[in-house]
C-alpha cells in the first residue's frame, strides 16, 4: 500500500505549479479564526483577516512598517471581486503561506471572490463572505480561544494583559483588542486611524453580564485593529476563565475569550474546579471518571432510539504553569455562565478543539486500573493508549444485541497499582440515581434567537452542566457551547447570544449534527484520592443525558 | 480510532479527559447496505438473463459483502459502442461511462430475489442524497454519529425480508440503448415507470427538492423530468457542438452543471435552472466526463479519465480554480465535511482510490482496490468507502478508521453503487 501511495503522490501535481494557492475555506478573521460557515464567521469590512495557502510570495514574512499602507506588499496583492466590482485588500503581513490583510471598508457585501496575486500570477478564486461587522477577539493562545488580549487598566503606564495571575476586579476598566467592528468612518483603511467611536452598536458580555462601554472604535495605532474599552460589571462572576463576548448590531456574536476576575488582586481561584489549580499553577494531578452517557435520538429517526453507554476515563499528568493557562477540557466557565467554541471540523467525529489536548506530560501510573462495583470487577483497559479511556458496556433500545451496561447505582472502588510516577492508590465513588431532565422531550426545535431553558428534578446535590453541539457538515463548521449551572439550581436558561453562533440545522438533517447534552456530576459521586507522586487526585461519576434537536 | 477527545466539553464538565468510540466497543448490528448494478438479470425464479439488473447488497459487517440476490454467476453484457463519443475502447471504460452511484435508499433488507425479469437497465446514475426521490422534510431516518454511541446502530426489524420501509425513495436508472429512464420503486422492488427521453441519455441527477430529474442526452439535450408525473416537461437543447454527459446540481437547486464530452469542444456549462438558460461556459480540456459537487456546493470537480486529470471549478465565479493530475479518474466521493475526496483511479492493475486533502489539494493516501474501479460512495459519516471494481467483478470496502481494505468477489461486473443507510 505504501508503494501505491508513493506512486499516486507522484502522479498528483498541480498543473499550475506556480500559481498562488489559497487553501479551501482558509479565509478567516485574523483574531478568531471562526470558519465562514458559522453565523459570526463573515469577514467584516475594515477588519483584519488571514489567508492561508501556498506560493503566496515572500519566503520569509514581510510586515508593513509605516503609513500610508499600500495594496501590495512584497509583490503580494489581494483582489476582492463581486460581479463587475473589484477592490484590493490591504496586506499587512505576507509570507509564502500566509497573508494578513484588511478587508477594504468599501468592499461589496455578500459573497465575493478572493484571489491572491503574486507579482503577475493570479491565484485560484475562493469565496469569501463579506459582512458589515463581525468581531473577532484576539487571544493570548493565538488560536481564537482562551485568554483574550484584554488589558487591565491600572494606570496609564501600567496596563498588563489580564491573566489568572493578573486578575481584574469588578469595576475595573479593561481594553479589549479585536477586529471587525465595521468599516472605517471615512472609508479609508490605509492611513493611521483616529480615535472615535464607530457607529456599529456594540455590547460586551462578561460572564453573562452586560458591561458598560467607554470606547468602541479603531485603535489609534493600527489600521483594522479595534479597541473596546469597558468596565467589568459589578456583578460579574469571579473565576479564572470568565467568558467575554462582543455582540455587534444586536445580532453578530464574536468568539468567546476568557478573562480572570477576582475580588482582590490575588491569583484567581476556581473552588468548584478541582483541577483548575494544576492548570493555573502547574502540578501533578490525576482524575478518574466513570460515565453513563445516554442519547435520545428522535430527530430524523423512524422512531426514538436511546443509546446508552458506560465508559471510563482517567488522566494523570504533570502540568507546567504558564502566564496564560488554558485547556478547553478543564478551563470551564464559572457557575451560572456559558462559553462557546466555533471551529472548523466535526467535533462529534473526532476533530479537536484548539487547546483541547493537555500539553502536559502524562504520568506513568502503572498497569490498567481496576473498578469493582455491584456487577463485579473490571480491568479498565484502554482503547487509545497512552490515554486511559475505555468502554464498560452499552445498550441500544430495540437493538439486535443485549445490553451490557455496567455502572448500576451503588458503591465502587477504584484501584491503581502504581507506576514509575504515581504510586498505588484506592478511591471510592458512589453511583447515585440520576437527575431527571424534565423538559427533554419537549425540546425539539430550538430557536437560536430565543432563550432556552433546561429544567431538571431529582435533588440539588449535583453539579449540572449543559453542553450543546451544532455542526454544519457541508461547510465543516462547528459550534459548541458549555454552560455550568449554579449549585442547587433546578433550571438553567441559555441566553440567545450563546445560541446565535450555532449553525442552523439543515433541511437535510444528514448534513447537520444538532445535539444538547444534560450533564450531572453528583457530589456524592466525587471523592478526592491521594497517591505518591500526585498533588491532587479525584475520582467521580457522571451522567450525560443527550437529545437530538433542530437549531432554527 | 483517534476519537480520543471528541467529548472534550463533556470531559471539561467532568474534569477529565477521554471518550470512547463505540465502533470499537459494541458489536455492529446489521443494517444498511447499498445497491449496485451488475451485468445480468435475475428473474423471480432466480434465473439469469442477459440484461443488467440492479441488486441489493447487504454488507452485514463492513467489508463482508453478502450477495443477497443469487448465488449463481452472472453474465457479462456486451458493452455499448461509444466510439462516436470519443470514448476509448475497452469494456471497462465504456461501461464505466454509465456507471454512477445510485440513489441512497432506506431499505433494511430486500427479498432474496430481485423481481426484475426483462426490464433493460443498462446504466444507473444518481449521486447520494441529492438523488433520492423523496419529498419529505427529512431524508430517510438515520442515526447521528455521536461521541457515545455506535456508528451503526439500527433497530431490529421483525421480519427483515418483508419489512422494508414503504416510504423508501425510488431510484432512477438511465437506459441508453432504448433512450429511456426507468423509475424503480424499492419497497417492494418494482418498475414504476419508463420515461422516454432524448437519444443517448447518459446521466441523471435530481434537484434537491426531488421534484425534477435532469437527464443528459449526448445528442445535445438536457431532459427535465417532472418526478410527480414521470414525464419529460422540458427539453433543453444545446448547441450542436455540446454533447451533454456528466451532470451535477448545486445544493441550493439554482444551477446545474453539465460536461460536454467531446474532443473539440470540451467544456463545463452552468445552467440556470430558473430561467433554463446557460449562464456560463467554462472551457476545459477534451472529454470532461463526470461532475461531482462538493457538499457545500462551493466547488465542482470534473473528471477526465481520458486526460488523466481532475479539474476543480469555483462555482461562485465559474472559473477553474486548480487542476490535478490523477491517472484515469472516474468516480469521486466526498467525506460529509468535504475535507476529503476519494477518487477512483483505474490506472494499473489493481486500480486504486486516491485520497485528496481538499484543503490543500494534495494526495494524502492511496488504497489499492480491484481492477478498473469506477463508482464510489462514502458511507456512514465518512467511515466506509465502497468501490465498484468493474474489471475484477468485486467490491472493495475501505474502512477509513482502521485504514484497511477488504475486497469481495460479487460474481458480476459492478457498475453503479447506492448507499443505503
Amino acid at each position: 500500500m505504501r508503494t501505491a501511495f508513493v506512486l499516486s503522490a507522484l502522479l498528483v501535481a498541480s498543473a499550475w505549479a506556480q500559481q498562488p494557492l489559497v487553501y479551501n475555506r482558509a479565509v478567516v478573521n485574523a483574531a478568531s479564526f471562526v470558519p465562514q460557515g458559522i453565523p459570526g464567521g463573515g469577514i467584516a469590512r475594515g477588519s483584519i483577516f488571514s489567508i492561508f495557502g501556498n506560493r503566496f510570495g515572500p519566503a520569509s514574512g514581510m510586515q508593513v512598517s509605516a503609513f500610508p499602507l499600500a495594496t501590495t506588499l512584497g509583490g503580494v496583492s489581494i483582489t476582492i471581486t463581486q460581479g463587475n466590482t473589484t477592490v484590493n485588500a490591504i496586506p499587512l503581513y505576507a509570507s509564502n503561506t500566509q497573508v494578513n490583510a484588511i478587508m477594504p471598508s468599501n468592499a461589496p457585501l455578500g459573497m465575493a471572490s478572493l484571489r491572491v496575486v503574486n507579482g503577475a500570477i493570479k491565484g485560484n478564486p475562493v469565496p469569501v463572505r463579506i459582512v458589515d461587522n463581525a468581531v473577532g477577539i484576539f487571544t493570548a493562545t493565538q488560536a481564537g480561544v482562551g485568554p483574550g488580549i484584554l488589558q487591565n487598566f491600572v494606570t496609564a503606564d501600567n496596563q498588563p494583559i489580564n491573566a489568572p495571575t493578573l486578575t481584574a476586579q469588578a469595576g475595573q476598566v479593561i481594553t479589549l483588542y479585536g477586529t471587525g467592528l465595521g468599516p472605517a468612518p471615512n472609508g479609508i483603511d490605509t492611513t493611521q486611524p483616529t480615535a472615535s467611536n464607530l457607529p456599529t452598536p456594540v455590547e460586551v458580555f462578561v460572564g453573562g453580564k452586560s458591561a458598560s462601554l467607554l470606547y468602541h472604535g479603531r485603535s489609534p495605532c493600527c489600521a483594522g485593529l479595534d479597541q473596546i474599552v469597558f468596565q467589568v460589571p459589578a456583578d460579574a462572576p469571579l473565576g479564572c476563565w470568565v467568558p467575554v463576548f462582543v455582540r455587534t448590531a444586536g445580532a453578530t456574536v464574536s468568539n468567546a475569550v476568557t478573562m480572570a476576575i477576582q475580588s482582590d488582586t490575588s491569583t484567581c481561584s476556581e473552588p468548584l474546579n478541582r483541577l483548575a489549580s494544576a492548570i493555573v499553577n502547574g502540578g501533578k494531578a490525576g482524575a478518574f471518571v466513570a460515565v453513563r452517557a445516554s442519547t435520545h435520538e428522535d430527530i430524523g429517526t423512524r422512531s426514538p432510539i436511546d443509546v446508552t453507554v458506560d465508559y471510563h476515563a482517567a488522566i494523570l499528568y504533570d502540568m507546567k504553569s504558564s502566564l496564560f493557562p488554558f485547556n478547553a477540557a478543564v478551563s470551564l466557565p464559572p457557575a451560572g455562565t456559558c462559553t462557546t467554541y466555533s471551529v472548523a471540523g466535526d467535533l462529534l467525529a473526532g476533530d479537536l478543539l484548539p487547546g483541547g489536548v493537555p500539553s502536559a506530560r502524562l504520568l506513568d501510573a502503572g498497569p490498567a486500573f481496576n473498578l469493582t462495583g455491584p456487577r463485579g470487577a473490571r480491568t479498565l483497559t484502554s482503547v487509545v493508549p497512552p490515554y486511559r479511556i475505555g468502554y464498560l458496556g452499552g445498550a441500544i433500545t430495540g437493538n439486535l444485541f443485549p445490553g451490557t451496561l455496567f455502572l448500576d447505582p451503588g458503591a465502587y472502588t477504584l484501584s491503581g497499582f502504581g507506576g514509575a510516577d504515581v504510586g498505588a492508590f484506592q478511591a471510592s465513588l458512589n453511583v447515585p440515581q440520576p437527575l431527571t431532565w424534565t423538559n427533554r422531550d419537549q425540546i425539539m426545535t430550538v430557536s437560536r434567537s430565543q432563550p432556552l431553558t433546561i429544567s431538571w428534578t431529582g435533588g440539588t446535590d449535583q453539579q449540572v452542566g449543559i453542553v450543546g453541539f451544532g455542526e454544519d457538515l457541508p461547510t465543516n463548521a462547528s459550534t459548541s457551547f458549555v454552560c455550568v449551572a449554579q449549585q442547587g439550581s433546578t433550571s438553567f436558561t441559555i441566553p440567545p447570544y450563546i445560541l446565535s453562533n450555532l449553525p442552523a440545522t439543515r433541511r437535510n438533517i444528514l448534513q447537520s449534527k444538532s445535539v444538547i447534552y444534560f450533564v450531572s456530576v453528583p457530589r456524592s459521586g466525587a471523592t478526592p484520592f491521594t497517591a505518591s507522586g500526585l498533588d491532587a487526585g479525584v475520582a467521580m461519576f457522571a451522567y450525560i443525558n443527550g437529545k437530538t434537536v433542530v437549531f432554527q | 480510532m483517534i476519537r480520543i477527545l471528541n467529548a472534550l466539553l463533556f470531559i471539561g464538565i467532568l474534569l477529565f479527559v477521554g471518550a470512547c468510540d463505540l465502533s470499537d466497543c459494541l458489536p455492529s448490528p446489521q443494517g444498511g447496505g447499498w445497491f449496485t448494478c451488475i451485468q445480468g438479470t435475475i428473474d423471480s425464479s432466480g434465473n439469469i438473463h442477459d440484461t443488467p439488473v440492479t441488486l441489493f447488497l447487504d454488507p452485514g459487517m463492513p467489508g463482508n459483502v453478502s450477495h443477497r440476490s443469487t448465488g449463481a454467476s452472472l453474465i457479462d453484457c456486451t458493452p455499448l459502442d461509444l466510439t462516436k463519443q470519443g470514448q476509448r475502447g475497452g469494456q471497462g471504460s465504456q461501461l464505466a461511462y454509465f456507471s454512477k452511484p445510485h440513489a441512497a435508499i432506506q431499505v433494511p433488507y430486500l427479498p432474496s430475489t430481485v423481481p426484475f425479469t426483462s426490464q433493460p437497465v443498462y446504466g444507473v446514475k444518481d449521486r447520494g442524497a441529492a438523488s433520492q426521490l423523496q419529498t419529505g422534510v427529512y431524508p430517510p431516518p438515520t442515526l447521528l454519529a455521536l461521541p457515545f454511541e455506535p456508528l451503526r446502530a439500527q433497530t431490529q426489524v421483525s421480519n427483515p425480508l418483508t419489512d422494508c420501509d414503504p416510504s423508501s425513495p425510488d431510484i432512477l436508472q438511465v437506459n441508453q440503448t432504448n433512450n429511456t429512464v426507468t423509475r424503480v420503486g424499492t419497497c417492494p422492488v418494482a418498475v414504476k415507470a419508463v420515461i422516454s427521453v432524448a437519444s443517448r441519455p447518459i446521466e441523471v441527477e435530481l434537484t434537491p427538492d426531488a421534484r425534477t430529474a435532469l437527464v443528459t442526452s449526448y445528442d445535445n439535450v438536457v431532459n427535465f423530468i417532472d418526478v410527480a408525473s414521470n414525464s419529460v416537461i422540458f427539453k433543453f437543447t444545446t448547441d450542436s457542438t455540446v454533447n451533454p454527459s456528466g451532470i451535477a446540481i448545486a445544493p441550493d437547486g439554482t444551477r446545474a452543471y453539465i460536461t460536454s464530452f467531446n474532443s473539440s469542444n470540451g467544456a463545463v456549462l452552468a445552467i440556470d435552472l430558473g430561467t433554463r438558460s446557460i449562464i456560463a461556459t467554462i472551457p476545459v480540456n477534451a472529454f470532461p466526463q463526470s461532475l461531482f459537487m462538493t457538499p457545500d456546493g462551493a466547488q465542482v470537480y470534473v473528471t477526465f479519465p481520458l486526460g488523466n486529470a481532475v479539474y476543480v471549478i469555483d462555482t461562485l465565479t465559474n472559473r477553474v480554480a486548480t487542476t490535478l493530475s490523477i491517472t484515469a479518474p472516474y468516480g469521486i466521493g466526498f467525506s460529509p465535511t468535504g475535507t476529503k475526496a476519494y477518487i477512483t483511479s483505474a490506472s494499473g492493475s489493481p486500480g486504486s482510490v486516491v485520497v485528496l486533502d481538499t484543503a490543500t489539494y494534495t494526495v494524502v493516501k492511496s488504497y489499492p482496490v480491484g481492477v478498473s474501479p469506477f463508482a464510489i460512495a462514502v458511507m456512514y459519516g465518512g467511515r466506509y468507502v465502497i468501490v465498484n471494481n468493474f474489471g475484477s467483478n468485486s467490491v472493495s470496502v475501505i474502512d477509513t478508521v482502521t485504514d484497511t481494505v477488504k475486497t469481495t468477489d460479487i460474481g458480476g461486473a459492478p457498475l453503479g453503487i447506492s448507499f443505503v443507510q
